[in-house]
């Protein structure tokens, strides 16, 4: 458990040694920001229009800001996921220091466990700081914080999936560029598969929304926790760990 | 070389072997799954009613949705709440447009619609979405369960509230409103005394007329047979007959208006009272919406009841602020005249149940009877907690416990709403566009000179 610690701790602060830590925060929130204000503006204006032809309307600030925010966070993470994995393991075998990591006492699976961690933690202080959102809302309005709190552990677990995929890729080449265009190009696979493939009652169809992750999200996004939903992220993300494991454990052999 | 070949080997049937145990691992949690609902109007669970219905579901019912495959999830999403609480709903799902044949079969005309089936009946429901469907579909399923579907028979023939009258005055809402619940409506007249076992539940809304001694006879042949009945009788100047009848039972219509000077609907007068806490009666137990009565009279329950087998009780009272007003009302103020008008609180609505005879081989008569006819017409039918009070009452009459209770309506939307002014909205811009970057990229740069200081 110490070694797991101490190998996220290290590589958790090398996203600070080097600009791209810097450059994936400031980015994000540039762009979540961005839409984030044009969402609430656009939902101003929509509700003064609303109103001066008479009546309160439906507008709803929780369905019609927070809930779209949250989904396009998923899918700018999406982008940005390879960013944040590519340096994992790739690097370290670049420049030879994953065989230093592999002839020590610390286990395979330390290291799968530490690395994802220091991603993860990186990925909650981007989370984190998208919550000045849904605060700021709340000094100006109402919103319903046990749905947001749903939605941004949907988000959480989505960006853990994401996350544990990445980190297998990464341990599969040496070259940073390659796993992020991999990550990426799997990445933008299961997105647009969940668009195409047409909702039908068959069990085929069934499975293949299933499988689809990013419509687990939406449970979330809208205020309802299902245990299968959970159950599929812990599931996704525990198998892209034992992949990343089985992928380390190769390495070994050479 | 042999070596990586059995390495690969084990490590391809190993990640199998994970994939399959995580792939049971979701089977199983798929079929057995808990939600938890995390939004402040509950909009994934079914309304207390919804549920107690689905619940005690005992054969399998049938809802098929034919909706435009964009509209699939809103369909999904209604169902899934019902499906939740009982396996015995079978949900079946068809694009009207690639599912010719079943479309055909089934005679659907527009998106939309949901057929639910069970055993042979079948009911059509037409624009059910999200925010409508659960009402809807909680109904029609009641409707099917019922062996036979109630009739509500509505006395003509003394200038009763009409239910085709779609005027301010008229009953039609109250009709729609019942169909929704599933019952028959109709109109009723004592001529036709054959037919009058086949009423459900006969209601006499506000007549103006008297009756005739043979038809207060029919009427209360009816009730000591084990009939029910909703008597709305409002304040008038001459006696209709049917106070003889409840005086029968040991309910007394008093020849006085209700006045509550406080508890009252804002823009109306004092003669409007408002009840807001009913007693524990079943009608109204579950009641949480005030009601109101424009023009009420009260009644008075004797205490000593002429016939003890019949239970009578009040179930909707007026505030101790009112009394009864007696005389006729003149515009403008009225008062409290001590010693002539009576004071409060008191009985806009008593219910009375029970065997005539006492044997305990008849038949339970039922009988609601309101001082006041309109507080249930169009004009007054859907404020507040008056219709709830009338369908409740009807439920009861019926026998039809498991519709009273709330009716899943919206959770108050006010949750979501924004104001801002156009300062507050730069300062919002301010803040998440500008200072947070500048914030992240400061806090690198200060890392980063702090290494080079190091180095």
């Amino acid at each position: 458990m110490r070694n797991v610690i101490a190998i996220a701790r290290k590589d958790f602060k090398n996203y600070f040694i080097t600009p791209v830590g810097y450059l994936v925060l400031t980015v994000f929130s540039g762009i979540m920001g961005w839409m984030f204000c044009s969402a609430v503006f656009d939902f101003l204006r929509r509700s003064q229009a609303a109103m001066r032809f008479g009546g309160i309307p439906d507008m709803n600030v929780n369905t019609m800001v927070i809930q779209p925010m949250l989904g396009n966070m998923s899918i700018v993470f999406l982008f940005m996921v390879s960013f944040i994995t590519m340096r994992l393991i790739a690097e370290e075998r670049k420049m030879n220091t994953l065989e230093l990591l592999l002839t020590s006492p610390v286990r395979s699976s330390e290291i799968v466990l530490g690395k994802f961690l220091s991603s993860f933690a990186f990925f909650a202080l981007m989370l984190a700081i998208t919550l000045i959102y849904p605060l700021t809302l709340s000094i100006f309005g109402d919103p319903d914080f046990k749905q947001i709190a749903a939605g941004y552990l949907g988000v959480l677990l989505l960006g853990g999936t994401f996350l544990s995929l990445g980190l297998f890729i990464s341990s599969k080449t040496e070259n940073q560029i390659t796993a992020v265009a991999l990550t990426f190009g799997l990445f933008l696979f299961f997105w647009v598969m969940s668009w195409i493939l047409s909702p039908s009652d068959s069990i085929g169809g069934q499975l293949i929304s299933y499988i689809s992750i990013i419509d687990h999200l939406a449970n979330f996004i809208r205020g309802l926790i299902d245990t299968r939903d959970v159950i599929y992220y812990i599931s996704f993300i525990f198998f892209g760990l034992f992949l990343t494991h089985q992928s380390l454990e190769s390495l070994r052999w050479r | 070389m042999k070596r990586s070949v059995i390495y690969n080997l084990n490590t391809a049937t190993l990640t199998l072997i994970v994939f399959g145990i995580l792939a049971v691992v979701n089977f199983i949690g798929f079929r057995h799954h808990i939600r938890f609902d995390f939004t402040k109007q509950k909009s994934f669970s079914l309304a207390p009613q919804s549920i107690k219905v689905v619940k005690t579901l005992k054969d399998e019912v049938r809802v098929i949705g034919f909706y435009e495959a964009k509209e699939k999830s809103m369909f999904d999403n209604l169902l899934d709440r019902y499906k939740y609480h009982s396996k015995k709903l079978a949900v079946q799902f068809y694009d009207p447009d690639k599912d010719k044949v079943i479309a055909e079969k089934y005679k659907i005309k527009q998106y939309r619609t949901v057929v639910i089936e069970k055993g042979k009946r079948e009911t059509r429901l037409e624009d059910i979405t999200d925010e409508n469907g659960e009402e809807k579909i909680t109904n029609a399923i009641i409707k099917l369960e019922r062996e036979a579907t109630p009739h509500v028979c509505f006395l003509k023939g003394h200038g009763e509230k009409e239910i085709a009258d779609r005027e301010r005055e008229g009953y039609s809402v109250a009709q729609d409103e019942l169909k929704d619940e599933g019952y028959d409506v109709k109109n009723f007249s004592l001529l036709e005394s054959g037919k009058m076992a086949d009423c459900s539940v006969l209601v006499i809304a506000g007549p103006q007329k008297p009756f005739l001694p043979k038809e207060i006879e029919l009427i209360s042949d009816y009730f000591k047979k084990g009939g029910r009945g909703m008597i709305l009788l409002d304040p008038a100047d001459r006696e209709t007959g049917l106070e003889t009848f409840l005086s029968k039972i040991g309910i007394v219509a008093l020849n006085e208006t209700v006045i509550d000077p406080i508890s009252t609907i804002f823009g109306q007068s004092a003669a409007t009272p408002v009840v807001s806490e009913y007693t524990s009666h079943e009608v109204v137990r579950d009641l949480k919406e005030a009601s109101f009565y424009p023009l009420t009279r009260p009644f008075k329950i004797q205490t000593e009841l002429p016939n003890k087998n019949i239970k009578v009780e009040a179930i909707a009272k007026t505030t101790p602020n009112s009394w009864g007003e007696v005389g006729p009302l003149k515009q403008g103020k009225v008062k409290y005249d001590a010693g002539k008008d009576r004071k409060g609180p008191l009985n806009l609505a008593v219910a009375a149940s029970g065997k005539w005879s006492g044997r305990k081989d008849e038949k339970e008569m039922r009988l609601v009877a309101v001082g006041d006819s309109d507080f249930s017409n169009n004009r007054s039918f859907e404020f507040s907690g008056n219709g709830n009070f009338f369908l409740n009452a009807v439920a009861w009459l019926v026998g039809d416990e498991s519709l009273i209770s709330i009716r899943p309506t919206k959770a108050a939307g006010i949750s979501g709403r924004l104001m801002m002014t156009p300062r507050q909205v730069q300062l919002l811009f301010l803040l998440t566009i500008v200072v947070t970057p500048l914030v992240i990229i400061g806090s690198g740069i200060i890392v980063w000179l702090r290494r080079r200081r190091l180095a």
